[in-house]
């Protein structure tokens, strides 16, 4: 049985890198046809250009600049998140405070947010604000959903046994809210590098990746553009890939214990 | 102590289950709750363990530890055997489980319970109830889904476990009532 879900596993990868492969062909044929850099920049000097800003003095410091940022302002996020859903959990007067703030973060655009930042913080703190506003909602409302569908026929058995708090988070309400966490974070974290991005595309913090996406833009450099949207795609699957496999592996070890 | 209901009303569903009720469980003893599906043999173990409020009437003497073996088995899926039973009983040591555990022929494996059959899986939960040991010992057709040669073995764990302890026992067998020889109430 597991032999057949690797099989299908890897038949699933390789379908996938035939569609990028093919979509890359498309785009190269798109540009070859087309005979406009300016317009449309062929994926092969898109590469060049990535290779050629890799090797550039402040592309790393760049990275790292967004990088730090947007995964503090996810963080905290998480952090505000699992709290106030236990407390909400808890005490349901909570979630009634709660919903005007969730329902305004889910609804109001960010743009209006990001301006509204930029009037109150400076520019350089813009993209951690901004990344926690976006991930807040859907890491809270997820968690809480998960608490809120915990076993009753379990949480009974933990009233009996008269399990201590810890034992019942970390054996009931911890795997519990598993599956809710794994895919609310998914989400959340590719909401945090959109968002975070899109702060500092408008607020201009210096030394960003989003300043340079901003300079690309002004001096009409399509092939920086594409660059540096490659390396935040890179950016944002690879953090969102070692952090879901980080969760994974703690509960697998959680488990595993006795 | 014994457990006393007295004036107990309770209603379930539109349906009256006990009206004026009152009955008295000897301290010491097994007693057997034996009724037909649906007369509230289940309601009437809940609201003696508080789960459930009785509409009026009271119910005295419960003691403070009660281990339970509820109809369901109630294991967190994702833990071992060892795991479920040693977070009801942390003192308990592994190897106290696993002799336990194989006294009613289960020989534990370090697998979730979630890929057990149904019946190891009801025998980790007879074992973490007889290992919680407690004043009053409340098992709710503990026995169900078992095969007869299994089932007899865990009876007679049960029964070795809870000597001298008071016990009440749902079930809808009488032959099971009779081997727990004590008091029988009809429903």
């Amino acid at each position: 049985m597991q032999d057949n879900s690797r099989k299908a596993k890897t038949e699933s990868i390789i379908k996938k890198a035939s569609a990028v492969l093919l979509a890359l062909a498309l785009w190269q044929c798109a540009a070859m046809l087309l005979n406009e850099s300016l317009l449309l920049v062929a994926p092969t000097r898109v590469c060049v250009r990535l290779w050629e800003l890799i090797r550039e003095e402040g592309f790393w410091s760049s990275v790292f600049y967004s990088l730090w940022r947007i995964l503090l302002g996810f963080l905290f996020g998480a952090c505000a998140a699992s709290l106030l859903a236990v407390l909400s959990y808890r005490f349901p007067f909570t979630e009634t405070l709660l919903w005007p703030y969730v329902m305004a973060v889910r609804t109001v655009p960010v743009a209006s947010f990001i301006i509204l930042a930029l009037v109150l913080f400076s520019s350089s703190r813009l993209s951690v604000l901004i990344s926690f506003l976006m991930v807040f909602p859907v890491l809270y409302s997820a968690i809480l959903q998960g608490l809120k569908s915990t076993d009753r026929q379990l949480l009974e058995m933990a009233r009996t046994y008269r399990l201590p708090w810890q034992r019942r988070l970390g054996y009931i309400f911890m795997p519990q809210i598993k599956p809710f966490l794994l895919s609310s974070c998914t989400t959340a974290l590719g909401l945090a590098w959109k968002s975070g991005i899109a702060a500092e595309v408008i607020g201009i913090p210096d030394g960003s990746i989003g300043e340079r996406l901003y300079q690309a833009k002004i001096y009409l450099a399509t092939a920086d553009l594409l660059a540096w949207t490659v390396v935040i795609v890179i950016l944002s699957v690879g953090f969102e890939k070692a952090f879901l496999a980080a969760i994974r592996w703690a509960y697998a070890r959680w488990e595993a214990h006795e | 102590m014994s457990i006393e209901i007295r004036h107990l009303n309770k209603s379930f569903g539109g349906k009256e289950l006990f009206q004026d009720f009152s009955y008295t469980f000897p301290e010491g003893e097994a007693s057997c709750i034996l009724g037909e599906s649906g007369c509230g043999k289940t309601t009437l173990l809940r609201m003696i363990l508080g789960l459930e409020k009785p509409d009026s009437g009271t119910i005295e003497g419960v003691p403070g530890k009660v281990s339970v073996l509820f109809q369901e088995d109630r294991l967190c899926e994702d833990f071992t055997a060892l795991t479920n039973i040693r977070l009801a009983v942390p003192s308990a040591s592994p190897d106290t489980i696993r002799q336990e555990l194989a006294r009613i022929g289960f020989r534990e494996g370090r697998r979730p319970v979630r890929t057990l059959s149904g019946g190891e899986r009801r025998r980790v939960a007879i074992v973490r109830s007889a290992l919680y040991g407690g004043d009053l010992f409340v098992l709710d057709e503990a026995f169900r889904g078992l095969d007869p040669q299994t089932r007899d073995e865990a009876l007679a764990y049960m029964r070795e476990k809870t000597k001298g302890r008071t016990v009440l026992v749902v079930t809808h067998d009488p032959e099971e009532a009779k081997i727990w020889n004590g008091p029988v109430l009809s429903l």
